[in-house]
């Protein structure tokens, strides 16, 4: 660098622009990659929820989101996705919740028990598809013990939907466990002395101190619930086959015809009317928190 | 102070029950992979033989589940390996996806993240939003997006369908970022001041302190899609082509009965050893992307 102040800062100048550029480099394809493979793709496609067909391609306006919102197929997956989610999140929330204060309670082998939760969820959901099966299925185990005159596949009845939460939840709870004990181990001890010094009990530490403090965690763990409670199709499918009972017809079975039909409006629409309500709920929720974080 | 410990037997004595209950599934699968194939004909099908009539009730034979084989016998995994074809096949297909998305996973985000964290750009954050929206929509959504570029590519029949969005999927960047967020900006501001350029602070001071990052990003990426079943569905229609992952299922129906909980453990292998040798990582990337 040159021993003028004058030429040492443009030469400063300079290597903060090139800084800039070589960042730009850095995030480019990435950021490419994602708006080709899914930004773009997705904004195209509001047009074909604009038009009747790919031949035609006659402008319909809202036509194919109120026969979207009219057809019955995908009323009765949209209905089953948001029961399911209604019954999932909540249930994969308490539950973990629970485990991670009786995990925080412990001294030993906190991690070892973090590990055990965390198993199933690593296992490819078909590697324990049959032994899901051989339990509710036709010829199971349930059968065998309780109902050998008249078997029934649990599996194909009303049954199947707390089924299919059970292995959701078995499966899933590992990293809401994870995540809140985080938020737990982060509540400092003090206040609960405090608290107990100013003759609280277990109940009112609990709604005093530990529900407000975990506040952000339980905003991450819903949001991350939300999510994943979406994955379900995937323990449906494998464990109840592509044609399953209609109480857990998901969206994502409707959305399998669509491609299977290659019918682009139905798809785009549904894609859209999917997204809105995401977005909704994800902006309601964030809205809470942020007022709750205002009270502090 | 015995009230305490009496509190505490009973904590552990739940916990100890839960842990059980959840690795039930599992050790039975793990066990009954060690049955020859005879005696899983016998336990599990629905039939009646000559060998497992015995213990039928009225006219169709129920599953007679067991921690413990009678013998234990290898066939299982024999017959699997050396005698069908078709599953190691399908074993393979899983590898050729979910190998090439891992590795672009992390070749995209590690510089995305740093970038996104370094660069003072004025709209970055806004930039970063879309990550964000693309993260929290569910597969059903993302598929359409995923499933007309590939149709307009005129790729829809092969992995590369699956691959490239998984490759460009945002979770790395986001996850890396959170990584880098917690990470003291001194290190890189006075490597910088010694005149180290992006690669060189990438290569030496980022990479080796966010191992357990990367650690954590391959564990979760590869478990996502070594798990991947609705993509194989929208994509794959040929049946010696789909990854294990979703025929698995399918494979006592498809005349593998004998061998299903061999397949099924020899395919939970790799993402059990992977999860067992980055445990920690795994266990402090979930922390820290709980922790913001």
């Amino acid at each position: 660098m040159g021993p003028s102040v004058m030429t040492k800062k443009s030469v400063l100048k300079k290597f903060f622009k090139k800084e800039e550029t070589v960042l730009m480099l850095f995030a480019l394809p990435g950021l490419l990659g994602l708006l080709a493979f899914y930004v773009i793709p997705f904004l195209i496609s509001f047009y074909f929820t604009l038009i009747n067909n790919n031949v035609a391609k006659n402008f319909v306006g809202l036509h194919n989101f109120s026969e979207l919102l009219s057809n019955e197929a995908f009323l009765l997956g949209l209905k089953n996705t948001a029961i399911f989610m209604a019954i999932c999140v909540p249930v994969n929330m308490i539950f973990p919740l629970a485990v991670a204060m009786l995990l925080n309670k412990t001294v030993r082998m906190k991690s070892l028990f973090c590990l055990i939760f965390l198993l199933p969820l690593v296992i490819p959901s078909g590697s324990v598809a049959h032994f899901w099966k051989s339990i509710f299925g036709l010829n199971g185990v349930i059968n065998g013990a309780f109902f050998a005159g008249a078997p029934v596949n649990w599996l194909d009845t009303q049954w199947c939907r707390s089924l299919i939460t059970t292995i959701f939840i078995w499966k899933n709870a590992g990293y809401n466990i994870v995540l809140f004990l985080a938020g737990l181990q982060a509540i400092p001890k003090e206040y609960y002395e405090y608290a107990a010094v100013e003759g609280a009990n277990a109940l009112n530490k609990f709604f005093r101190i530990t529900l407000v403090y975990i506040i952000p965690t339980t905003f991450l763990v819903f949001i991350m619930s939300v999510i994943n409670s979406f994955k379900s199709f995937k323990e449906i499918y494998l464990i109840c086959g592509a044609y399953p009972h209609q109480s857990i017809y998901m969206l994502q079975h409707y959305m399998n015809n669509q491609f299977s039909a290659l019918n682009y409006q139905k798809l785009a629409s549904a894609a859209y009317v999917l997204s809105i309500f995401i977005i909704a709920l994800v902006f309601l929720f964030y809205r809470i928190q942020y007022k709750q974080a205002k009270n502090f | 102070m015995k009230a305490e410990k009496r509190y505490r037997f009973i904590v552990h004595g739940v916990l100890i029950l839960l842990s059980g209950v959840f690795l039930i599934p599992i050790i039975i699968t793990v066990s009954n992979s060690f049955m020859s194939p005879f005696e899983i004909i016998n336990r599990y099908s629905s039939t009646l033989t000559a060998s497992n009539s015995f213990n039928a009730k009225g006219v169709m034979h129920f599953v007679q589940m067991s921690l413990i084989p009678s013998f234990v016998s290898f066939k299982q995994y024999f017959k699997l390996l050396f005698e069908n074809p078709l599953y190691l096949g399908l074993f393979w297909n899983s590898v050729k996806i979910t190998l090439p998305i891992v590795a672009g996973q992390l070749l995209v985000s590690v510089p995305g993240a740093y970038a996104f964290e370094q660069s003072k750009f004025k709209y970055k954050e806004a930039v970063f939003f879309i990550y964000i929206v693309v993260m929290l929509m569910p597969l059903q959504v993302v598929l359409v997006p995923n499933y007309i570029i590939a149709d307009f590519l005129q790729i829809k029949g092969s992995y590369l369908a699956i691959i490239l969005p998984g490759i460009f999927s945002p979770f790395g960047v986001f996850l890396i970022r959170q990584y880098l967020k917690g990470m003291p900006k001194e290190y890189i501001e006075a490597a910088k001041v010694d005149g180290a350029g992006h690669f060189t602070i990438i290569a030496q001071i980022i990479q080796p302190m966010i191992k357990s990052a990367i650690a954590a990003l391959v564990i979760l990426t590869f478990v996502e899609y070594w798990n991947l079943v609705d993509q194989a569905i929208v994509f794959i229609q040929d049946v010696n082509a789909e990854p294990l992952s979703a025929y698995l299922s399918r494979f006592a129906e498809g005349g593998g009965l004998d061998m299903v909980f061999a397949a099924s453990c020899f395919y939970m292998l790799p993402t059990v050893l992977i999860f067992l040798y980055g445990q920690e990582n795994i266990v402090e990337g979930i922390h820290l992307s709980g922790m913001k």
